[in-house]
């Protein structure tokens, strides 16, 4: 909301400037984003005398007008105004002049004819902005002197301010207003508004004769107020108005349109004029809608109404929703003669209900669906009323015409002044409480109160009457928060908090998380953090057939994007990204992790049934699979090129089986086996699924050379491991295993075997044959050459003997590692070496 | 005789003086004292040198001997430490050159600052508590006094998967499952981090996804001052013990009083681009739990009080570390990891 500082200062007496007043508002919680200066003044334009008149040669609607500008200044101006006559003394922006809102008026040619500025009508002067319906150029009074700037004719002062709030829902159920901003400057400065006296002369038949209202919905409409204007004089509005309604943001358009915003940006209290001829029988019923009615509404929408709805409707037909849109057929136009305004008060709930259920919202229902003052209607009809009067736009029928069968209780709430300090741990007296509340408008007495005149402070209960526009204070905590705010937050106590000690922990889960990532990070690599939204094409980009398990996502009802219609099932697409995000800035030598959730749908959300799950205290888990997930990848060099290094090796697989081979011993995951595997987004023949105490939890494996191609990678290695089964486990504590007491003897063995046999089955049959005394079996080397028979490959082991009771001998350990090398020989026909 | 041993002597010590290597030194040594050396040769001699004449020589060739050992051995260390002086100079590494990188990854800055927070709480005796980011309008919502029709619901934009499933808008629906798991038990002292949603297009200040800590506290007799007085000293934790806390009255449906949390800007005041020149940058939302969310999560308002603040990760590490774009964090450029994440935490 955009707050004009000169307007408020009309309401009440501002001891600050603009900006030091933005602050203290925004202390007591009427936010200030920010404070702007605005400029009417128009430089460059003068007063000039028409001279001559000619029609255009090529527009016939235009005029060629010669006019006297003063100082020898004759210029000619092309026009679109018609009905000026010669010696007419009008506003004219030279060239270069400036009008509000930093429109700059150049000399420009309009078919064929030079124009040396621009002839300007009142709203144009006033705010910058186009001219209203009808208006034309302004016609000076005759004591204005050509030549002569127009600033001083039109009382241009140099700047006011506009301070723009950023009000919060229960601050714009009371301060979206002038008033409202006032009555927080009163309760800040304790002085009160500036009383205000508008004068009003009634003439003609009394308002009764022109118009009759009935209110069936009296739970929907508590209260209705008309005020009748007859022998309305169209134009524009004057120039203060229009200033100020451009100031606050609005386009001013004429005088009876402009004085409702006037009077809404003023009070708070939307308006709506209606044209009393077009009302049949001059009737006005506020009903809920029959089935099937509908109404075209000011913006030209037709819409089809139901009985849930409110409106205002004449004789025959509705002629509006209540306190959301009035009527294309019944709104005045220039041509109106009688106008019937409204000021009424609606229940929010009913026109929340119809604007949303139509999807429409005006500055009306804004207001009226968060909460009206429901004293604020005859007041607001009288503003007009007094505004139109004084601005000569017509005459002021006699008296008002209300509805108002039941009158507004005003909320009463009791409060204990012990809690109120209770709450805010500070020890305020009873005085304060009740002097701060008053100051904002509201009236507390003690709840027991004898005659006695002198209320003593150590009363504690108190009744407090609301005032009538709070409508966001329905509890004694609310009360709280105005005795605090009033009193600033600032200026009460503070303390580091009390009470029995507690013990902060941290779960298991979340400790396996942290304990995870920095094992990862220290094995050098970066953590990433991905979006949890993603689109089905990511599914295809990870080569995902059509009928895939894997493409089962939870589906967004309302995304925003194509590429955020899921919750993700998967961290391979933000994992992809990131290294193709990396590459394409020639950022190659890298690995990333993520430990992040992805989202499984375990049952079926359509018969998703709210009550049971609340019934379950809210587990969702049987619906709504929530699970951590682990996400690894590598590309380019494990070391970046270096003087000592070289260029160094390429991450390939085993880089990634090593790594994860490391998670599973530091987080004692258990037995880990890698086996082969055929998952779409990897490369057919470099690829894993690694189980976990023989339970599948995750692939990993070089990308499929087809995702590189698309992605511009060189060769990227990635894995995805489920976490959940080993972080929800309890932390595992090691027991020491005794030191060895005794040496170890060591035994290679190297030979030939046929490529297709797998080390883990070469190994296998290393241990079985070895038995117990076999501590520790290493691979250390393995080649291939073309000396080789086809299809074969050369392995070297080390083998670790050792006892934990004796020394071993080699006529021990001899016969044992003969039996190995045998068995190699035996049973997987290798050729030793 | 006498001369002969005192030339000798004179000749050898030159000799081994002018020594350049290990290999003379090892010549003289048999020229001299070798079995066949001239030194040997003439201690051998004295057995003609008349009886009387003889102690006196034997002493003069004997000193001679060690004279020339000791100059041997003291030319040889000479010698050997010349060896290994030019050894050693060859040696010698050129400092400057580069060192050779340990590669160390590091958290992603949002994880860093999330656990600094974290840490802040679990030493004030706050205990984390994880909620589903796929929640109940029921929690998200209702229980949160933001019943359906509530004009806060439109200022949180939200995504739905049903009519009754949603992702939070905010880690606050975790008060109420907090307190309905620990309820009647006193006190609650609860940080819940995690991910919540918001329906917003993206651009330099909004994701549709962000990051929030919740903290909540629950006992008899907890106050407004109780809230100050943990936000001051977060701030200044967090911020540096300079900082200052300003509170100024704000809505939250499940809060009231409410209030947001300004801290004093680095700049004190003097104006930069973080604060916009005010001298106060907003840093989150808090206050004290309303008496209707206390109650759906099945404690007595009468009883016991409780204060409860949100705060926003991103935000927190935009300010702390200078980030003017929020779409940096999700980008995950190395240049950006390798200079806000921290090593080994
Ligand atoms: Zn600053």
């Amino acid at each position: 909301m955009l707050l004009p500082y000169g307007w408020l200062c009309e309401l009440v007496e501002v001891p600050w400037s603009a900006s030091e007043l933005a602050d203290r508002l925004s202390m007591v919680g009427v936010k200030v984003e920010a404070v702007r200066e605005v400029d009417f003044r128009c430089p460059g334009v003068i007063v000039a005398r028409v001279v001559s008149l000619l029609p255009h040669p090529e527009n016939p609607r235009a005029g060629v007008v010669t006019l006297d500008g003063g100082r020898r200044l004759s210029p000619q101006v092309v026009t679109t105004a018609l009905g000026l006559s010669p010696g007419d003394l009008v506003p004219l922006a030279l060239p270069g002049a400036r009008l509000p809102g930093d429109r700059r008026v150049e000399a420009e040619t309009f078919g064929g004819v030079r124009s040396e500025g621009m002839l300007c009508s009142l709203t144009e002067l006033a705010c910058g902005q186009p001219p209203g319906e009808e208006e034309g150029v302004l016609i000076l009074p005759a004591a204005a002197v050509p030549g002569s700037p127009v600033d001083p004719l039109l009382e241009a002062q140099p700047g006011d301010f506009v301070l723009e709030l950023e009000l919060t829902v229960n601050y714009a159920m009371h301060c979206q207003s002038v008033l409202g901003v006032a009555r927080e400057v009163a309760a800040l400065t304790g002085m009160p508004l500036h009383a205000r006296d508008h004068a009003l002369t009634e003439t003609g038949a009394d308002a009764r004769d022109h118009v009759r209202v009935e209110v069936h919905d009296t739970d929907g409409c508590p209260r209705y107020v008309a005020r009748v204007f007859h022998d309305l004089v169209p134009g524009p509005s004057p120039c203060w108005m229009q200033r100020r309604l451009a100031a606050a943001g609005l386009r001013p358009r004429n005088r009876l349109v402009d004085t409702t915003n006037y009077v809404l940006l003023e009070l708070g209290q939307p308006l709506h004029a209606f044209d009393r001829d077009r009302l049949a029988e001059g009737r006005i019923i506020v009903r809920r809608a029959a089935r099937g009615e509908t109404l075209v509404g000011l913006d030209g929408e037709e819409r089809l109404l139901d009985p849930g709805m409110l409106v205002i409707a004449d004789a025959c037909k509705p002629v509006a929703l209540a306190g959301i849109i009035g009527g294309a057929d019944t709104g005045v136009t220039p041509g109106t003669r009688v106008a019937v305004l409204e000021s009424a008060h609606f229940h929010p709930a009913i026109v929340r209900r119809t604007s949303l259920k139509l999807g429409l919202r005006t500055d009306a229902s804004a207001r009226f669906e968060k909460w009206s003052d429901p004293e604020a209607p005859p007041l607001a009809a009288d503003r007009a009323a007094a505004l139109l009067g004084a601005m000569a736009a017509g005459k002021v029928a006699p008296g008002r015409v209300e509805v108002y069968p039941r009158l507004h209780a005003r909320t009463i709430l009791r409060m204990r002044v012990s809690r109120v300090n209770g709450l805010l741990g500070a020890n305020l007296p009873a005085s304060e409480v009740r002097g701060r509340l008053q100051r904002l408008g509201f009236e507390a007495t003690p709840a027991k109160h004898g005659r006695r005149r002198e209320i003593p402070d150590d009363t504690d209960v108190y009744l407090v009457t609301v005032p009538s526009w709070r409508g966001d204070v329905t509890a004694e905590v609310d009360l709280t928060e105005e005795v605090a705010r009033s009193r600033g937050y600032d200026e009460l106590p503070s303390c580091l908090p009390r009470g029995t000690l507690t013990v902060g922990q941290r779960p298991a889960r979340l400790s396996a998380i942290e304990q995870m990532a920095t094992i990862i990070a220290a094995a050098g690599l970066d953590e990433i953090v991905t979006s949890p939204l993603m689109g089905p094409v990511a599914f295809d980009r990870l080569r995902l057939a059509p009928n895939d398990p894997g493409r089962d996502a939870l589906v967004l009802a309302n995304p925003l994007a194509e590429d955020q219609t899921l919750l993700r099932s998967t961290l391979l697409p933000g994992m992809i990204e990131v290294l193709a995000h990396n590459a394409g800035r020639r950022q190659v030598d890298l690995g990333f992790f993520e430990l992040g959730t992805v989202f499984r749908r375990r049952g079926d959300l359509s018969g998703f049934g709210l009550k049971s799950a609340v019934r379950q205290g809210g587990d969702l888990s049987s619906w709504v699979g929530e699970e951590l997930r682990l996400a690894l990848g590598l590309m380019g060099r494990r070391h970046p090129a270096h003087w000592r290094r070289g260029t160094g090796d390429r991450a390939d697989f085993f880089d990634l089986k090593g790594l994860i081979e490391l998670l599973g011993d530091r987080l004692s995951w258990g037995e880990l086996r890698f086996e082969p595997s055929s998952h779409p987004s990897f490369h057919p023949t470099r690829q894993a699924c690694l189980r976990v105490n023989g339970d599948t939890r995750g692939f990993l494996g070089e990308l499929h050379p087809k995702i590189l191609e698309a992605q511009g990678l060189d060769r990227a290695l990635v894995a995805e491991i489920d976490l959940d089964p080993m972080a929800r486990r309890q932390r595992y504590r090691r027991r020491l295993q005794p030191l060895p007491r005794h040496p170890a003897l060591l035994r290679d063995v190297s030979f030939v075997v046929g490529a297709h046999l797998p080390v883990a089955a070469v190994e296998m049959a290393i241990h079985e044959a070895a038995g117990p005394l076999l501590e520790k079996l290493a691979l250390f080397d393995v080649y291939q050459d073309e000396a080789m028979a086809a299809g074969s490959r050369s392995l070297a082991y080390s083998l670790t003997y050792r006892a934990l009771d004796r020394t071993l001998t080699d006529q021990e350990v001899d016969p044992i590692h003969l039996r190995v090398r045998q068995t190699l020989v035996d049973r997987l026909g290798a050729v030793l070496r | 005789m006498r001369t002969d041993i005192d030339r000798l002597r004179e000749e050898a010590l030159a000799a081994v003086a002018c020594a350049g290597d290990i290999e003379a030194l090892d010549q003289f040594q048999v020229l001299y004292l070798g079995r066949k050396g001239r030194v040997t040769t003439i201690l051998r001699g004295l057995a003609g040198v008349p009886a009387a004449e003889r102690p006196a020589l034997g002493a003069i060739a004997n000193q001679a001997r060690a004279e020339i050992e000791a100059a041997l051995a003291r030319r040889r260390q000479e010698l050997a430490a010349e060896v290994e002086r030019r050894r050693q100079a060859a040696e010698a590494i050129d400092v400057t050159l580069p060192g050779v990188p340990w590669r160390v990854g590091r958290r992603h800055v949002l994880n860093v600052v999330r656990k600094e927070i974290e840490e802040f709480f679990l030493h004030l005796g706050f205990s984390i508590a994880e909620g589903p980011e796929v929640e109940l309008d029921h929690y998200n919502f209702e229980l949160l006094n933001i019943p359906r029709g509530h004009p806060a619901r439109e200022s949180q934009d939200t995504f739905y998967l049903t009519d009754e499933l949603l992702l939070r808008t905010h880690t606050s629906p975790t008060q109420v499952r907090v307190m309905q798991a620990m309820a009647p038990k006193l006190p609650v002292r609860v940080i819940s981090p995690g991910r919540v949603y918001r329906r917003d297009s993206v651009d330099a200040s909004h994701l549709p996804f962000f990051h929030q800590v919740e903290v909540l506290a629950v006992d008899r007799g907890v106050t407004f001052a109780d809230l100050k007085g943990t936000l001051e000293h977060f701030a200044r934790s967090f911020f540096g013990q300079g900082t200052r806390v300003r509170l100024r009255p704000s809505y939250f449906p499940f809060t009231e009083p409410s209030g947001e949390v300004d801290v004093s800007c680095m700049c004190e005041g003097r104006g930069c681009s973080a604060c916009g020149g005010k001298g106060w940058i907003e840093l989150l939302g808090a206050g004290m739990v309303h008496p209707r969310v206390l109650e759906a999560g099945g404690y007595d308002p009468e009883e016991v009080a409780g204060y409860a603040l949100g705060l926003g990760v991103e935000r927190a590490a935009m300010l702390v570390h200078g980030i003017d774009d929020i779409r940096l964090f999700g980008q995950n450029d190395i240049r950006f990891l390798e200079q806000l994440g921290e090593e080994g935490c």
